[in-house]
């Protein structure tokens, strides 16, 4: 071991926490002491010192995210690049629960999912995201119940694949059948993870489903200030952002519904999320997002043989009503997913200072070029 | 009879310079003795608080140096003799009162005895005391030997009560830490009644005091503590006061320059004997002074030579202002040869320079690398830790303002959060000030730190200071139950007193409480709690006014702590253990450094040192993967 270079940790610090790209994925903690998510933020209260290959820098997608590697790991294919991604099926769904419909961000299709993955055996634990005094953290459910608590939406980053690494390795874990709802950055590290020449001393060979969200930006946490004059974190119930025209951030309080002007919302969205290039989460096997226009559905995108099947069992049981996904939100789905991807690809140049770079992002070199709208 | 009471009249002790200094003043008949722990001068009170019951005297460790000089001056003003021994920092926190009481004057025979620390060994600063009786215009009585530490201490409270001021005994570490053979005297059989008739006014007496030096010089010439020794007519004569003048004997042995180099011995060093020194310059034509710290001699003499015409022509006056010696660390007798050798230009080797270089390789393969550490088991890990975890979490650059206590360890060899230190009280004046920064753009954390005996020593101010000027920031008190850093004496928080007599515990939470600062108070091995809570306190924001938290959990190296059987039997699974491999890279012996835990390089996985493993289960709570077991001993943890 060469004792004069950086740790892993320091270059962790050097290339993605101090150059702006971090995501707060979470991925790079729950391994170790050295990296806690805190407040929107990697902290790191100690130096590591081990300078072998470590875990950290090899999980992180924004050390570098190959993306045909982490597509053949999580979908078994070459990376398309297509503006929502490879999938199977894409319709829109909703619950027929109304305790579900009332706790959920949308259709509620996210919750009904992993509860039946939990009942069905299919995984038996669920890693979702849970809100705390207004923090979202991830979580390790094994219930309906707890599957029910994580309902709905928060729009601040969340470490949450922090929780999935804690899950121990011992104590029955070898035979741990993982599932994670994730945004597209949390689905992306598990496909990193999953191609990880250290995926041995990860929990990814457990990872049984991924079910991704939707993800335009997310926050970072200088928002929770400007939600605290909205109401008490105890006290908010729903945030939700309505689709366009409407330029406004809904804050669902005990004492009624806020309207925040979307733009003041928007200037705390984190440089990490405006060098994101998935919008629909295209590593998952089961992508949930609003079904625009629509309201309580969400569209589902299906992208693998184990999504469908859960998919399908949830409509045998009657849990989840399906309906069609008229080709003008199709359309509309694709188009935004792919202003994403042009606004990605460029923000990473302008970082960068060349059209070459993409710093984090490893694309063919055809994508790029299609993306830069060449 | 116990301890230096037992001692009879005419027989040979064996006794630390600080117990002789004690007998001392034993013999002089005191009977009140105050002070303020401070090393290394704490032996003093310690050892007259163990025969305080019998000899019937009153020994105090009090709240401050200031508070102690006070309260010995009390006793003076009521007719009693009184001593009061202090470090030289803690003379500087005494000296706002000695600055007026030298003018007051005293009636009972009042000695102060300051213990300089030159190197320092165990303070933070080195600095030389005398100029202070200089300064004060006070006599200063400068013991080399124990014996002498007896007699001058004994002679130091008559002259006090002769001239009516009290009067300076300069020691040093060696001095008071040395150990030697001292031929003890009477002890008194009759003591004073307590009386008090008022004092002068300090006002208008400065020219009082000044008119009294010639006398005090007169009679300080007439004592058997300023000796010649040496040829008529020595080619060099040394000059030497304290441990100058047995390194200067033993140099001058070793080097066979008996008969060419003379030592004036001077003990008496403020007003400068200038009779005895007329008498013994124009022996020669150089002079060599030796001295702790300060040149103070050198200059004093170089005046005295220069009025009485001496120094012209070639004569000289050497020492530290010639380069000879240095003014910084502390006086050895190798330094001393080595003035001897350039000024003689004599051929001289103490050690050869290459067996010195092998020896000094050798011997550094048996040691190993260790720094100052906190015991193992010890609070301040604890709390510091957790200090150190909420200020990075935090990430804002916060930092504590350090303190001096065993805690002022974190600076150095701890987590190194503190980022300042110097005396007692100063960590919450430096975070008071701090935070009132925040209009200039000042946006870190602070978190002042403070043990239990700093608190009351000098951080109550602070803490009213910050209160009503409202700095937002956070206090930091470590409660261990005692002064833990001079050797665990009891503070005005716990329920005994010097004498190990019941005293009053003054409440540190109730001290906060009554100046309107919020209180939290936590174990400090409960790390679940201690980190959210310092966190959330530093990240108060636009609180106006400090946040307190005190950390409880004893010293442990108290007599109770110290003998009682461990919490937990602690232990590594070293099939967990994770070593040095990605996901801990030796967290526990590398981060957290307990001295309890240690590096088994065979296994290249951590183990318990169970010989220095207190067994309080603080690392179990750090290990990343719980490798680290703990299992309580008694049923009850
Ligand atoms: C940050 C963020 C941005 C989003 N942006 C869009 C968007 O632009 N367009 C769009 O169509 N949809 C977006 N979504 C997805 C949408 O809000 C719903 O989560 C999704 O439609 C599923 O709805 P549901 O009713 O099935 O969810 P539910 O059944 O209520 O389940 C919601 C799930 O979301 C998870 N979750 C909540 N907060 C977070 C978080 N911060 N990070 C990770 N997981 C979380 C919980 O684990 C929970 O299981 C976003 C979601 C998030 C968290
Ligand atoms: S992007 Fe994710 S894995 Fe990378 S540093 Fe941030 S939290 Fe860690
Ligand atoms: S925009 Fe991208 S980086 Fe930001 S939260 Fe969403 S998926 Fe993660």
């Amino acid at each position: 071991m060469v004792t004069t270079a950086a740790s892993g940790l320091q270059q962790l610090q050097d290339r993605v926490l101090k150059a702006g790209l971090c995501s707060y994925c979470g991925a790079c903690s729950g391994l170790c002491p050295y990296l806690v998510p805190l407040q929107g933020r990697m902290a790191t209260p100690d130096a590591c010192n081990v300078t072998a290959s470590t875990r950290c820098i090899n999980f992180c997608p924004r050390t570098g995210l190959d993306m045909d590697e982490a597509s053949q790991a999580a979908l078994g294919v070459a990376y398309s690049g297509k503006p929502i991604g490879d999938y199977q099926q894409i319709f829109i769904a909703r619950s027929n629960d109304p305790k579900v419909l009332k706790r959920a961000q949308y259709g509620g299709a996210v919750s009904v999912l992993t509860g039946l993955a939990l009942r069905l055996g299919v995984i038996n634990k669920a890693v979702l995201t849970r809100t705390v005094n207004g923090v979202p953290r991830g979580v390790v459910a094994s219930s309906w119940e707890e599957v029910l608590e994580c309902g709905s939406s928060n729009y601040l980053v969340s470490p949450t694949v922090a929780a999935f690494n804690r899950i121990p390795a011992s104590n029955g874990a070898a035979d741990a059948r993982i599932g994670v709802v994730g945004t597209p950055c949390q689905i992306q590290a598990l496909s990193k993870m999953r191609a990880s020449p250290l995926a041995g001393r990860s929990n990814a060979p457990r990872l049984a489903l991924t079910i991704g969200l939707f993800c335009t930006w997310a926050l970072g946490h200088s928002f929770r200030t400007m939600l605290a004059k909205v109401a008490p974190p105890e006290q908010v119930k729903r945030t939700d952002v309505p689709p366009p025209p409407a330029r406004i951030f809904v804050v669902q309080t005990d004492q009624g519904k806020v309207e925040l002007p979307l733009d003041e919302v928007r200037q705390h969205i984190p440089l990490a999320c405006q060098l994101c290039a998935d919008m629909t989460a295209e590593l998952a096997d089961i992508s949930v997002g609003a079904a625009e226009g629509i309201e309580g559905w969400n569209t589902l995108v299906v992208r693998t043989k184990r999504g469908a099947e859960l998919v399908q069992a949830a409509f045998d049981q009657g849990l989840l009503k399906r309906g069609e996904l008229p080709n003008e939100s199709l359309e509309h789905l694709k188009g935004a997913s792919l202003g994403k991807r042009r606004r990605a690809v460029t923000n990473i140049a302008a970082k960068s200072g060349s059209q070459d770079n993409l710093l984090y992002l490893r694309l063919r070199p055809e994508l790029t070029r299609r993306w830069q709208g060449s | 009879m116990s301890g230096i009471a037992s001692y009879p009249a005419g027989s040979t002790q064996l006794l630390l310079g600080n117990q002789a200094i004690a007998r001392g003043a034993l013999e002089a008949g005191v009977q009140v003795a105050s002070s303020y722990p401070g090393t290394p001068s704490t032996e003093i009170i310690e050892t007259l608080a163990e025969v305080a019951k019998e000899r019937n005297l009153y020994v105090e460790w009090s709240t401050n140096e200031m508070v102690a000089i006070e309260v010995a001056t009390a006793a003076s003003f009521a007719g009693l003799r009184a001593i009061n021994p202090l470090k030289h920092e803690g003379m500087n926190v005494a000296m706002d009162f000695l600055a007026h009481l030298n003018l007051t004057g005293v009636k009972g025979g009042l000695v102060v005895v300051v213990c300089d620390d030159p190197q320092p060994w165990s303070s933070t600063s080195e600095n030389d005391s005398r100029l202070i009786a200089k300064w004060l215009h006070v006599p200063l009585l400068e013991p080399a030997t124990g014996q002498e530490a007896l007699e001058m201490t004994k002679y130091a409270f008559e002259l006090s009560e002769k001239i009516g001021n009290f009067v300076m005994l300069r020691s040093c570490t060696r001095i008071s830490h040395g150990t030697s053979n001292v031929v003890v005297g009477e002890l008194p059989t009759t003591q004073r009644t307590a009386k008090f008739e008022g004092t002068d006014a300090p006002h208008g007496r400065h020219a009082v005091i000044l008119s009294m030096e010639p006398k005090i010089q007169a009679m300080l010439e007439e004592t058997p503590f300023n000796q010649y020794q040496g040829p008529e007519h020595p080619e060099l004569l040394i000059v030497a006061s304290g441990t100058g003048r047995p390194y200067s004997v033993e140099a001058v042995e070793m080097l066979g320059l008996k008969d060419s180099v003379g030592i004036l011995h001077l003990g008496t060093t403020w007003p400068m004997p200038k009779k005895v020194i007329e008498k013994h310059l124009p022996r020669t034509n150089r002079v060599l002074v030796v001295e702790e710290v300060d040149p103070y001699i050198e200059s004093n003499l170089r005046d005295i030579a220069t009025d009485i015409g001496w120094l012209a022509g070639e004569r000289a006056v050497l020492g530290k202002r010639s380069g000879h010696l240095e003014s910084v660390g502390e006086l050895t007798p190798d330094r001393v040869i080595g003035a001897l050798v350039s000024i003689l230009d004599l051929e001289y080797q103490s050690t050869d320079k290459e067996y010195r270089q092998q020896a000094q390789a050798y011997a550094q393969k048996l040691v190993s690398d260790r720094n100052t550490v906190w015991c193992a088991g010890c609070p301040h890990r604890g709390s510091l830790w957790a200090v150190k975890q909420a200020l990075k979490l935090d990430g804002r650059d916060g930092f504590a303002t350090g303190d001096i206590g065993c805690y002022a360890m974190d600076r150095r060899s701890g987590y190194g959060s503190a980022k300042t230190g110097s005396v007692m009280g100063a960590g919450i004046g430096h975070a008071s000030g701090f935070g009132r920064l925040g209009q200039f753009g000042f946006k870190q954390p602070v978190i002042a730190l403070s043990g239990d005996s700093t608190f009351f020593h000098a951080v109550v101010p602070g803490l009213i200071n910050a209160k009503h000027n409202k700095a937002n920031i956070t206090l930091l008190v470590m409660d261990n139950d005692a002064t833990a850093m001079t050797g665990d004496q009891p503070h005005p928080g716990v329920s005994h007193d010097a004498m190990e007599q019941e005293a009053y515990p003054v409440s540190i939470e109730g001290i906060c409480k009554g100046i309107g600062v919020p209180v939290q108070v936590f174990d400090p091995f409960d790390l679940d709690k201690t980190v959210p809570a310092l966190l959330e306190s530093v990240q108060t924001e636009g609180q106006e006014g400090p946040r307190v938290i005190i950390m409880k959990r004893p010293c442990v190296l108290l007599p109770d702590q110290r003998n009682k059987e461990h919490d937990y039997k602690v232990w590594i699974d070293q099939s967990q253990c994770l070593g040095e491999s990605c996901g801990c890279g030796q967290y526990c012996v590398r981060v957290f450094k307990c001295p309890g835990l240690m590096w088994d390089r065979a296994a290249g996985k951590a183990k318990i040192d169970d010989a220095s493993c207190y067994g309080c289960g603080l690392c179990a709570q750090i290990c990343p993967v719980s490798a680290i077991k703990k299992e309580p001993i008694h049923a009850a943890v």
